[in-house]
């Protein structure tokens, strides 16, 4: 069975480009473009097996998506991977203090996103 | 611009408010008629970022066809091999068949000459029948000379009178003796003809299976023929497999690396996002630029410059490294004027917690 991400992400180019990436590598893909959109979406009963998110997005940025997905009932182990162009340092360390799996800096190669993917989703 | 310029303009920005020659209100109307020459600058970059986001799609769009396409070439390819397979097991099943076959064929030819090989052995050994009649002779001759010499015997016995009369007994008991010997050649003579006659219909029946065994020779040199026949195609049928399957385990590894160059190049089409955070960083640094910028022309028209009420531009250009969210921004920020603002180290761009 496809395993389900979810990507957050306010760039469009972004999301067409990880979700055709992930699609054709055999991944069941959901898009979101912003927090409050993939909120939104998880409390409608979508049960990603991992959310990739953008950090800075309006609305709602991925550090404040990352605390209450990790606050909902049932998410608390989900992997949660960003994906931004950020590269301060803090911002990564808050990101794993939130409960963040992974800190991945935009432009991310192709192969090493899907390298990633897989070794954070479990049975993928 | 390079870093000596940014710094020349910086020193000189201040002494905007003591303009010598030029009147306050020129100078200020002449920075009020910065405000739509950034917007047009802004809105230029807008129309770079639009149109390079629409090639952007449309590139995504094209990549993903093209793998639909590899993906559908190499389906297709998938099946064919599997047809192929399903063929290949029904010809190894023909040629075991085959196989068999020829085995069976073997056999009956095999079988067919061995009984021509036996029937003719047998006949050979009848044959010997046909030198019994000189002997059938010999008896019939010694038994009318017997019958001869007894008539002989009768006579003389008549001539001797009472004393042979013995003798002419014994005479006529030889000479029925030889008639019954003479009856008994006849009799074998005639079982001989008989018997000689049946082995010569089997000898001719033997030579006509002799004309078959030269139809099993034939039979044997057409299976030769088809056994050649059958190795050659059984050969060629493993060598047209074989490289079959090496073809397609070439196509194989071939699409796999396609399809890692399609999955870097959407990779790296995220260069996308980072320009456009660069670039609305740059519109935003150009909006408080022109902020600063009516400032000073609000200044030169009412007041005199005031650096406690407003801030500098040196400092509004601190203050835009604090929204630096990138490494490059801040090396471009170095580059630029000098001051050091990127972290020492970076970390790498993967990193798992």
């Amino acid at each position: 069975m496809k395993k389900t991400i979810l990507i957050v992400d306010d760039s469009v180019t972004m999301t067409m480009s990880v979700k055709a990436n992930l699609e054709m590598n055999g991944f069941n893909i959901e898009t979101a473009g912003d927090g409050v959109q993939a909120l939104g979406k998880l409390s409608k009963g979508l049960k990603p097996d991992l959310i990739i998110t953008d950090i800075n997005m309006p609305n709602m940025g991925g550090m404040e998506l990352i605390k209450k997905v990790k606050g909902m009932p049932g998410f608390r182990f989900t992997p949660i991977l960003t994906l931004t162009t950020e590269t301060d340092s803090q911002s990564r360390d808050e990101s794993k203090r939130l409960g963040a799996t992974g800190w991945l800096v935009k432009p991310v190669s192709g192969v090493d996103l899907v390298n990633v993917v897989k070794r954070v989703v479990p049975g993928a | 611009m390079t870093r000596s310029t940014v710094h020349t303009l910086l020193s000189k920005l201040p002494l905007l408010g003591s303009v010598g020659s030029i009147p306050r209100s020129e100078a200020a109307s002449e920075l009020r008629e910065v405000s739509p020459y950034l917007d047009v600058l802004s809105g230029q970059l807008d129309g770079a970022l639009q149109e390079t986001e629409n090639g952007v799609r449309a590139l995504i769009g094209t990549i993903s066809n093209v793998h639909q396409l590899a993906q559908g070439q190499f389906e297709r390819i998938e099946s064919s091999e599997q047809h192929s397979g399903e063929l290949f097991s029904v010809l190894d099943e023909k040629i075991k068949v085959d196989e068999q076959l020829g085995k069976i064929l073997q056999m009956f030819v095999e079988h067919q000459e061995s009984e021509i090989d036996a029937n003719r052995n047998r006949i050979e050994r009848l044959q010997e029948l046909k030198t019994l009649t000189p002997l059938v002779d010999v008896i019939a001759s010694v038994a009318r000379q017997t019958n001869f010499l007894a008539i002989n015997a009768a006579i003389e016995a008549a001539h001797a009178g009472e004393t042979g009369k013995g003798f002419a007994v014994l005479a006529a008991e030889i000479r029925q003796l030889s008639n019954r010997t003479a009856e008994a050649a006849v009799a074998i003579s005639s079982k001989i003809t008989a018997a000689t006659a049946g082995i010569d219909k089997d000898l001719e029946s033997v030579n006509q299976a002799s004309e078959r065994g030269s139809a099993t020779g034939n039979m044997r040199k057409v299976l030769h023929d088809i056994e050649g026949t059958h190795a050659r195609f059984s050969e060629a049928a493993k060598n047209f497999s074989g490289q079959l399957a090496d073809t397609i385990e070439e196509v194989r590894g071939g699409h796999q690396s396609l399809m890692q160059e399609v999955s870097q190049a959407l990779g790296q089409i995220q260069f996308h996002d980072v320009m456009r955070q660069r670039t609305e960083q740059v519109q935003a640094s150009m909006r408080e630029l022109n902020q600063h910028l009516q400032a000073m022309a609000d200044q030169m028209v009412d007041t005199d410059w005031d650096p406690a009420e407003i801030l500098s531009l040196r400092q509004r250009l601190n203050q835009q490294v604090e929204n630096y969210v990138m490494h490059s921004q801040r090396i471009t920020h170095e580059n630029a004027t000098g001051d050091r603002v990127a972290e020492g180290s970076t970390r790498p761009v993967i990193e798992l917690f």
